[in-house]
């Protein structure tokens, strides 16, 4: 037996025993249109066969099988009767025989006349395909272009309105007023409001890279509990959002019933919240602070504050903090979390406005050096972006993954007890 | 030096006609031979092949030898090859009936009916020779009425050498490398190639034998056929075959060596192949094949594969089921393979047969 012959018999082999072991599963085509599309060229050609069948019937008539076993007399007899009453039927069937040749005729036009117009349509219908998928892609190109328009829109628009209130202020009273007596100092103090042109393009980063509104308002969702178990947020207990931005954590507190007002010095930012007819202040923080009674708050938040102010500055400000706090209430301050070493070393450089990073153990100690106490740390964020690395119970992968995808910020929240 | 001029409507590299010319042209060169290709549409960047127009600078004299390969209609061709005063002979590649395209696209449609056309002209032409990929494309040709001693079958020469140097796509092995069987086919995603009846065997061994599985079919998907791509991704979805059904597109030859060696079952359930090189490519892998045993397919295969005479989608199914469960089977199957690869297709091999026929004849 040579190799093939060897192979032939194992290929037979197999596939007896597939055949023996085969489950019997038929799938049923279901009735729809293009699964039916596919069986039609079969049907058609189904059709022409029973034409060409119905063609050569088309004549009417009968095949008479008469002349066999007859002897011959009879067969003459019947021959001539036969053809006698042929004669006969043939009279009156001839338009009979005319009207099927028509019909069929009639039929088989009509067929083909379908058959050319499937063409067609198939023809048309790659055709438009074609012309569909160019049409997506232009619109899908479109939208790109909107998308990126919209952006620009957003961004001069916030412009325009800080335009808009820099001429208000210079055809003002006040305005007028600070051209005639345009000493030193006021000069100064023009020169700063015109630097605040920053104003709209800070607004445009915060709108790219903190978030949209509703993420924020979910991300600040967790330091509700804390008021509420500190019973902060009533009459003579109110809230303060230093930096109030946007306005989505004065929204959340406004939306538990609590008492809450903000400040910032963006001037869009401010608009922006008291179109959502929030209490927003446009004012310096000290300033402002110089205006609140001694014991009269109970709770001052700053959200991606801190990490603005230079040391000193800071330092003053929980100096006031301390002073104008009820005893038992509390500050709440978010930050970013240098520990992260991303963070650290690039994304906290996104906002061109931050000063300097802030480990949590410095917060912590100057919190405590002014006389906070309880002052504890929450850890927010993890960076989960990519996964991180496995554990294997390693020390190294341990920090590595707290160092690289641990948490991008933190809170910092400290009692006057 | 004599010249031989190798003619064809399109070249691009990378596809089983490419192949066959660019093999040809690279073994006539070798041998004292000048060789040149001649095509109407370009569409590679190799730049040996010139624009059929020049042919008439190249071939002048009479023992000059031109070297047809039919795929397709292409009239401007056949004017131009009954012009020249030299000797010729056809390559056969097989054309595809048009039948399979009614309904799908009425390009297809035409091209095919011209290739047909195209077939019966060459054929009473009574040329020089006529060389074809398989026995079934050989038998085709005799049946049209030419001298059945002027017909030889030369399988077309591979490009699976060069695959077999490449580098994989290392995505690719990553990602479907998960335990899962994968079973494969390749070939562009056309009606004849019958992946409607691939789909329906698929979902039974799926379904009944293995639902840790896979179908891969890598394949050129072109707009032209949309409609007929449509029904499959709706037989998919009727099927409920999403997640384990993958439709590749056109791969690159990184790519495609990648899938080969990531499936466990070649399978192929064509109504109609004039030699089917992916076979082959599957074969010299040590790819078990399995098989609907039409056209040129038995031609191919031989005895290394299962190809079942009817298209029963129980028994492909079981098929699969069968090689996978059965590890004897398995590598049975694949050495088989290989042996056939290894006896009648490495391109030395084709390129001894070619090179007799050709020497032979001039």
């Amino acid at each position: 037996m040579d190799g093939s012959e060897q192979e032939e018999k194992y290929i037979k082999n197999l596939k007896d025993k597939v055949i023996k072991e085969a489950k019997i599963i038929s799938i049923s085509e279901p009735s729809d249109k293009k699964a039916t599309d596919l069986y039609q060229d079969r049907q058609n050609k189904n059709i022409y066969d029973l034409l060409c069948a119905a063609e050569q019937n088309a004549s009417i008539g009968a095949d008479l099988f008469l002349f066999e076993n007859r002897s011959f007399l009879k067969r003459i007899i019947y021959r001539w009767v036969v053809r006698f009453l042929f004669k006969i039927l043939r009279v009156i069937t001839v338009n009979q025989n005319r009207y099927n040749l028509a019909v069929l005729k009639i039929l088989q036009t009509s067929i083909d006349a379908d058959f050319n117009l499937a063409l067609l349509a198939a023809n048309d219908r790659t055709q438009f395909n074609t012309r569909l998928t160019d049409n997506e892609v232009k619109i899908k190109n479109l939208d790109n272009r909107i998308y990126y328009l919209e952006k620009n829109i957003d961004f001069l628009k916030n412009s325009f309105m800080q335009l808009n209130q820099e001429v208000d202020a210079i055809f003002s009273d006040r305005g007028r007023n600070y051209a005639k007596r345009a000493g030193k100092k006021e000069l100064q103090g023009i020169t700063k409001k015109f630097n605040r042109n920053l104003d709209s393009l800070y607004v445009f980063l915060e709108d790219n890279l903190r978030g949209s509104r509703t993420d924020i308002m979910d991300r600040l969702k967790i330091y509700l509990p804390i008021l509420e178990k500190a019973n902060i947020g009533s009459e003579d207990l109110p809230v303060l959002d230093i930096g109030c931005g946007r306005g989505e954590w004065l929204e959340l507190l406004r939306e538990k019933n609590l008492n809450a007002s903000g400040i910032d010095i963006n001037k869009v930012m401010v608009k922006i919240c008291r179109d959502l007819k929030l209490n927003v202040t446009e004012e310096e923080v000290f300033s402002y602070l110089k205006t609140v009674k001694d014991g009269s708050i109970g709770a001052v938040t700053g959200f991606h504050l801190i990490e603005h102010y230079e040391f000193d500055f800071l330092v003053e400000l929980f100096k006031e903090l301390y002073r104008v706090l009820k005893p038992g209430g509390l500050v709440i301050f978010e930050t970013p979390n240098p520990d992260n070493i991303l963070v650290g070393s690039c994304t906290f450089y996104l906002d061109p406005t931050h000063n300097k990073p802030l480990p949590s153990l410095l917060a912590k100690l100057l919190l405590e050096a002014h006389g906070f106490g309880n002052v504890s740390i929450i850890n927010l964020h993890p960076n989960k972006l990519f996964s991180k690395i496995k554990e294997s119970g390693s020390e190294h992968h341990r920090m590595f993954n707290e160092y690289f995808f641990g948490p991008q910020d933190y809170a910092i929240i400290g009692y006057k007890v | 030096m004599k010249k031989i001029a190798i003619c064809t409507p399109e070249i691009s590299y990378g596809d089983a006609v490419g192949n066959d010319i660019f093999g040809m042209y690279n073994v006539l060169n070798n041998q004292n031979f000048k060789a040149g290709i001649f095509a109407e549409n370009i569409l590679t960047s190799k730049g040996t092949a010139e624009n059929i127009d020049y042919i008439h600078n190249f071939i002048k004299k009479r023992d000059d030898l031109v070297i047809y390969h039919l795929c397709t209609g292409w009239f401007k061709g056949l004017n131009i090859l009954n012009n020249l005063n030299c000797k010729k002979v056809i390559k056969y590649h097989n054309v595809t009936p048009p039948d399979f395209f009614y309904n799908f696209s009425y390009d297809h449609v035409a091209t095919c009916s011209g290739g047909i056309e195209q077939l019966k002209v060459v054929t009473g032409l009574d040329l020089d020779m006529y060389l074809s990929d398989s026995l079934f494309n050989m038998k085709e040709i005799i049946s049209m009425g030419v001298d059945a001693s002027k017909c030889h079958v030369v399988p077309p020469f591979n490009n699976i050498e060069g695959l077999k140097n490449l580098q994989p796509d290392f995505d690719i092995l990553n990602k479907y490398n998960d335990g899962r069987v994968n079973i494969l086919s390749v070939g562009r995603i056309a009606p004849n190639k019958g992946f409607d009846k691939l789909i329906e065997a698929f979902y039974i061994y799926h379904n009944y034998y293995n639902s840790e599985s896979r179908l891969l079919i890598v394949g050129n998907q072109q707009h032209r056929l949309s409609t007929y791509i449509d029904y499959l991704y709706d037989k998919v979805n009727r099927l409920k075959l999403q997640d384990c059904v993958l439709f590749t597109g056109k791969v690159n030859d990184e790519q495609l060596k990648s899938y080969y060696l990531i499936s466990k079952i070649f399978a192929l359930t064509s109504y109609h192949e004039g030699f089917c090189v992916p076979l082959i490519e599957a074969m010299s892998m040590k790819i078990p094949v399995v098989a609907y045993n039409s056209t040129a397919v038995s031609d191919t295969v031989g005895n290394a594969g299962v190809l079942w005479d009817d298209l029963n989608t129980d028994l492909i199914a079981a098929t699969f089921n069968e090689i996978i469960v059965s590890e004897e089977t398995y590598f049975y199957l694949g050495e088989a393979g290989w042996r056939r690869y290894r006896n009648n297709f490495t391109n030395e091999i084709i390129e001894k047969k070619f090179l007799n026929l050709i020497c032979e004849f001039l």
